[in-house]
C-alpha cells in the first residue's frame, strides 16, 4: 500500500474570483432538518474531478485546506438554486409498459400538459394557500401549470400512467417536493410498475440532483422491494456518485445501507484504499474504512485486522502529518483499550517521527499527550522528541513531558488556546 | 484594522419579512423613515420587492414553507420583532398545513403530513403560545407511531429513518409533554449506537460523524436527560476542530466553514458545556462578514448570496454567544429561552 510520496505537489483548485460587489448564485431555502448536508457543487467544466486532479501533497497547511482549495468545495449547495430539468427530452423516461397513451415521450418533453391529449378531460387546480395565506407566492408559468395538473390528479388520487408521467414532469422540476414522491410510489404500487425502469429514472435524477434526501430514499424503497439482485447496481452507482464527489454523506449511507441490507462486502476495503490513494484527507473514506473493519462479516472484525490497520495508519500519516482523519482512525483502532494504545510502540514512534520533522504538529502532540496521561513511560526517544520544544520555550525546562506538550499546543494551536489551557489544568488534577 | 463588523438588524428584519410577506404594506413593522437611511429604500413598496423575490427559488420551496416560517419568524423573534407579524393569521396558516385524519403536518397547504413541518408547526404555534390550538393528543400519537422497533424513527409512513427525526419526535413530544407516548429508553439506546470512535454521531449506526446529525443526537439526549452518555471532552474537542483559520466553522474534517454549522456545532458545544473551546471572537466576526448589509440577510460564507436559512442560523450562533440585542435561544429546544420557559415552567 502506497501513499504519496513527500515529493509529490499540491495542485490548487482553480477558484472562481469573486468581487464583494456581486453576491453568487440566488438564494435558496432548504429544510432545517431535511438537508442539514451542504451538497457540493459538481465540477464545473475546466475544474479538475476527482481522477484528474493532482494527488494532494504531502505538507499542505491545514489552514490551506480550511480555506477550501480543494475544487469540489465552492459554495453550500443549500445556497445555489437546484433547478430541474424543464424540458429536455432525453431526460424525460416517462415511459409506460401498460398505458394507454396515444403521444410518445418526446412529444410531452416538448410542451407542458396543457397540450397532453391523455390530460385533455382534466381540470387543473391552483395552489391553495389557506383562508389566510400569510405566505402567498407567485408562480412562474410552466411550473404553475405542472403543479395545477399534478394537483388535479393527485387529489382524486388517479393512478394511472398517465399520472405517473406527470410525477415525472413535476420531479424533473422540483425533485425536492416530496408529496409528488409519494404519490408517485402510490401509483408505481397500483400499477405493478417495473421497478428496474423506475431504478433506471431516479438514477437519472439522482445524477442530477445527488444531494437530494427524497431521491435517495425513493433508491432506498425500490432497492428493498428488489432485493439482493439489485446490490451491485447500487454499488455502482453509488461509486459514480462518489467520483463526483467523494465526500457526498447520502452516497456513503446509501452504500452503507445496501452493504448491510444487500450485501456486496467482498470488494469494500479495496474501494476504500483506491478512495484514500487518490485523497487521503477523505475523511468520508476513512469512516468507510472502519465501517468495513468493524462490520463486515468477511475480515473477522476489528482485533483480527487491528495490526494491519495500524501499519496501513501509519502510512498514510507519515505521507501527510497534518491529515486530522488518519490520527483519529489511529486512534480509534484501539477505543476502550488504552493500555493496548500505550503498549503499541508503532503508536508513539509514529509521534516521536513526525515530531523529529515537525514539533508544531498538532494531531501529533495531541497523541503524544493522550498517551503520556493514559501511562507513556519516559524514554530517551521522549526525552530527545521533547528537546528541541524545551530549549526553543525555556519557561517548560522543568515541567513534565504532558505539561511541556500542553504548552506547545496552546501556542500552535491558538484557535483552541481553551481547551488546551483546559487540559493543562486537569494534568495538575491527575498527579 | 479597524473592525467594521456589526449586525445590521434592521436589515435582516426588512429581509425577512418582505421574503416571508408576513405582513402588508401598510403595518411595516419599522419606522417609515429613518436619518442615517437613503429614503430610496423605504419608498420602494414591500409588495414589488417582494415580487421580485417570488422567483424560481420561491416555487421550489413552496413545500417546505412551513420550515421558512419557522426560521424567519424565529429570527425575529430573536431580534425582538415577533410583533411585526400577525399572529392570528401565521396560526390560521399553520392549521391550514394540518391533516386532521393523521395529526401531522405537510410542509405548506396540500402537502402530506411528515414529521419535518409537524416540528416547525409546533415550534411556530410556541413562539405565539398559541399550543391550544392543537388537538395535542393527535399530534402526539401521530409522533409516537413513527417509532420504530428499534428506537429509531420514520420521517413519516414511507419509512425514511435518520438521527434528524429522533431529534425531531423528541423535540416535539418534549413541548407537548408527551413523551411518555414512546420507549424514551430504546429511542436514546438508537441514538448511542450511531456514536462514533471520534466521539460524533451519524444519521445511522456506522454514519460519519456530522456536526449536522452530532447537534440532533446530543439534543435529543439532552430532551431526554441522557448525556452521560456522551464523552464530553472526546466529542468536545472534535467539534471545537470544526473552527477553521477564518474563524467559521464547518461541518466534517476538511471541509470548508458554513454559517450554518455556527447553530449545529455552538448549539452541541453549549449542550455538553464546552463552548468556550471555541474562538467566539473570531466566530463572531466569520458569521458578521457574512451579511448583506445593504439589502438584509445572511449567506453561508461571505459575497454569497443570503437566503432565510442561513440567516436564521447566523443569527441563532450570535444569540449562543451572547451577542448584545439578540435574545437568548435554547440549544436543545431551537427556540427562544424565554418561550421554553413559559412551556417549561407554567406547568
Amino acid at each position: 500500500m502506497k501513499f504519496l510520496p513527500d515529493s509529490a505537489k499540491f495542485v490548487p483548485s482553480k477558484r472562481s474570483s469573486s468581487s464583494r460587489s456581486i453576491r453568487r448564485g440566488p438564494p435558496e431555502l432548504v429544510s432545517l432538518a431535511a438537508d442539514l448536508l451542504p451538497p457540493l457543487a459538481a465540477p464545473q467544466p475546466g475544474e479538475e474531478t476527482a481522477f484528474g486532479r493532482a494527488p494532494p501533497g504531502a505538507q499542505r497547511p491545514r489552514d490551506q485546506l480550511r480555506r477550501g482549495v480543494r475544487p469540489l468545495q465552492r459554495r453550500c449547495p443549500r445556497n445555489r438554486l437546484r433547478r430541474g430539468r424543464h424540458t429536455a427530452p432525453q431526460s424525460f423516461t416517462g415511459s409506460n409498459p401498460g398505458g394507454q397513451l396515444d403521444s410518445s415521450p418526446m412529444e410531452h418533453a416538448k410542451s407542458g400538459p396543457s397540450s397532453w391529449p391523455e390530460l385533455a378531460d382534466v381540470v387543473p387546480v391552483p395552489h391553495d394557500d389557506g383562508p389566510s395565506p400569510v405566505v402567498p407566492i407567485a408562480y412562474r408559468d410552466d411550473f404553475r401549470e405542472v403543479m395545477d395538473y399534478f394537483r388535479a390528479l393527485y387529489f382524486t388520487g388517479e393512478r394511472s400512467p398517465r399520472a405517473l408521467r406527470l410525477t415525472a414532469e413535476a420531479i424533473e422540476l422540483n425533485p425536492g417536493n416530496y408529496t409528488v414522491w409519494h404519490f408517485r410510489r402510490l401509483i408505481l404500487e397500483a400499477l405493478d410498475f417495473d421497478l428496474l425502469e423506475e431504478m433506471k429514472f431516479v438514477g437519472k435524477i439522482a445524477e442530477c440532483n445527488p444531494k437530494n434526501y427524497q431521491i435517495w430514499h425513493h433508491k432506498r424503497w425500490l432497492a428493498e422491494k428488489l432485493g439482493p439482485d439489485i446490490a451491485n447496481k447500487e454499488h455502482e452507482f453509488t461509486m459514480k456518485i462518489l467520483a463526483i464527489d467523494a465526500k457526498n454523506y447520502h452516497a456513503w449511507s446509501h452504500r452503507q445501507w445496501v452493504l448491510q441490507a444487500l450485501g456486496g462486502w467482498e470488494t469494500e476495503l479495496e474501494y476504500c484504499n483506491q478512495l484514500l490513494k487518490e485523497d487521503v484527507f477523505n475523511n468520508s473514506a476513512w469512516n468507510q474504512r472502519y465501517f468495513v473493519i468493524t462490520r463486515s462479516p468477511l475480515l473477522g472484525g476489528l482485533t483480527v485486522v487491528r495490526d494491519s490497520e495500524v501499519d496501513y495508519t501509519i502510512e498514510a500519516i507519515l505521507a501527510n502529518p497534518q491529515n486530522e482523519s488518519p490520527w483519529r482512525y489511529l486512534k480509534g483502532l484501539y477505543k476502550g483499550e488504552n493500555n493496548l494504545l500505550v503498549d503499541d510502540e508503532r503508536i508513539s514512534g509514529v509521534c516521536f517521527k513526525v515530531l523529529k520533522n515537525d514539533w508544531t504538529c498538532v494531531f501529533a502532540l495531541s497523541l503524544l499527550l493522550d498517551l503520556l496521561c493514559t501511562g507513556l513511560q519516559p524514554s530517551d526517544e521522549l526525552k530527545s522528541t521533547l528537546e528541541p520544544i524545551r530549549s526553543s520555550h525555556p519557561e517548560t525546562a522543568d515541567a513534565d513531558p504532558a505539561t511541556v506538550v500542553c504548552c506547545i499546543l496552546q501556542k500552535c494551536d491558538p484557535l483552541r488556546v481553551n481547551y488546551w489551557s483546559w487540559f493543562k489544568a486537569t494534568l495538575s488534577q491527575i498527579s | 484594522m479597524a473592525d467594521e463588523a456589526e449586525l445590521t438588524a434592521d436589515q435582516h428584519v426588512r429581509y425577512i419579512v418582505t421574503v416571508e410577506k408576513v405582513t402588508s404594506a401598510a403595518t411595516a413593522p419599522f419606522p417609515p423613515y429613518a436619518p442615517s437611511t437613503p429614503p430610496s429604500a423605504f419608498q420602494r413598496p414591500l409588495l414589488s420587492s417582494a415580487q421580485k423575490k417570488d422567483s424560481f427559488e420561491s416555487l421550489v420551496m413552496e413545500h417546505i414553507r412551513l420550515n421558512g416560517a419557522y426560521w424567519g419568524l424565529t429570527t425575529l423573534d430573536l431580534l425582538h420583532k415577533l410583533h411585526a407579524v400577525d399572529a392570528a393569521e401565521v396560526v390560521d396558516w399553520i392549521m391550514s398545513c394540518y391533516h386532521p385524519e393523521s395529526g401531522g403536518f405537510g410542509g405548506n397547504v396540500g402537502h402530506d403530513p411528515h414529521v419535518l413541518y409537524t416540528l416547525s408547526a409546533v415550534q411556530v404555534l410556541c413562539l405565539f403560545d398559541r399550543l391550544d390550538v392543537l388537538d395535542v393528543d393527535k399530534v402526539a400519537d401521530y409522533v409516537a407511531g413513527l417509532q420504530n422497533k428499534d428506537g429509531s424513527f420514520s420521517g413519516d409512513i414511507w419509512g425514511e429513518v435518520d438521527t434528524r427525526f429522533s431529534y425531531i419526535a423528541l423535540c416535539t413530544l418534549s413541548l407537548l409533554h408527551r413523551l411518555h407516548k414512546i420507549d424514551v429508553q430504546k429511542a436514546v439506546d438508537f441514538i448511542v449506537s450511531c456514536k462514533n470512535l471520534d466521539g460524533g454521531f451519524g444519521a445511522m449506526p456506522g454514519g460519519e460523524s456530522h456536526a449536522g446529525q452530532i447537534f440532533c443526537c446530543v439534543g435529543a439526549l439532552a430532551i431526554t436527560g441522557s448525556l452521560h452518555h456522551i464523552d464530553r471532552d472526546l466529542l468536545g474537542w472534535w467539534l471545537c476542530e470544526r473552527q477553521c483559520k477564518d474563524g467559521g466553522l464547518n461541518g466534517r474534517p476538511e471541509k470548508l466553514a458554513d454559517v450554518c454549522y455556527s447553530w449545529w456545532v455552538l448549539s452541541s458545544l453549549v449542550m455538553i458545556d464546552r463552548v468556550h473551546w471555541i474562538d467566539k471572537e473570531k466566530l463572531t466576526k466569520f458569521i458578521l462578514n457574512c451579511q448583506d448589509k445593504e439589502n438584509g440577510g445572511i449567506s453561508d460564507r461571505p459575497d454569497n448570496a443570503v437566503d432565510i436559512y442561513h440567516t436564521y442560523f447566523g443569527i441563532a450562533g450570535l444569540s449562543l454567544m451572547e451577542y448584545p440585542g439578540v435574545k437568548p435561544l435554547d440549544p436543545a429546544y431551537a427556540l427562544p429561552l424565554d418561550v421554553v420557559n413559559r412551556i417549561f415552567l407554567k406547568k
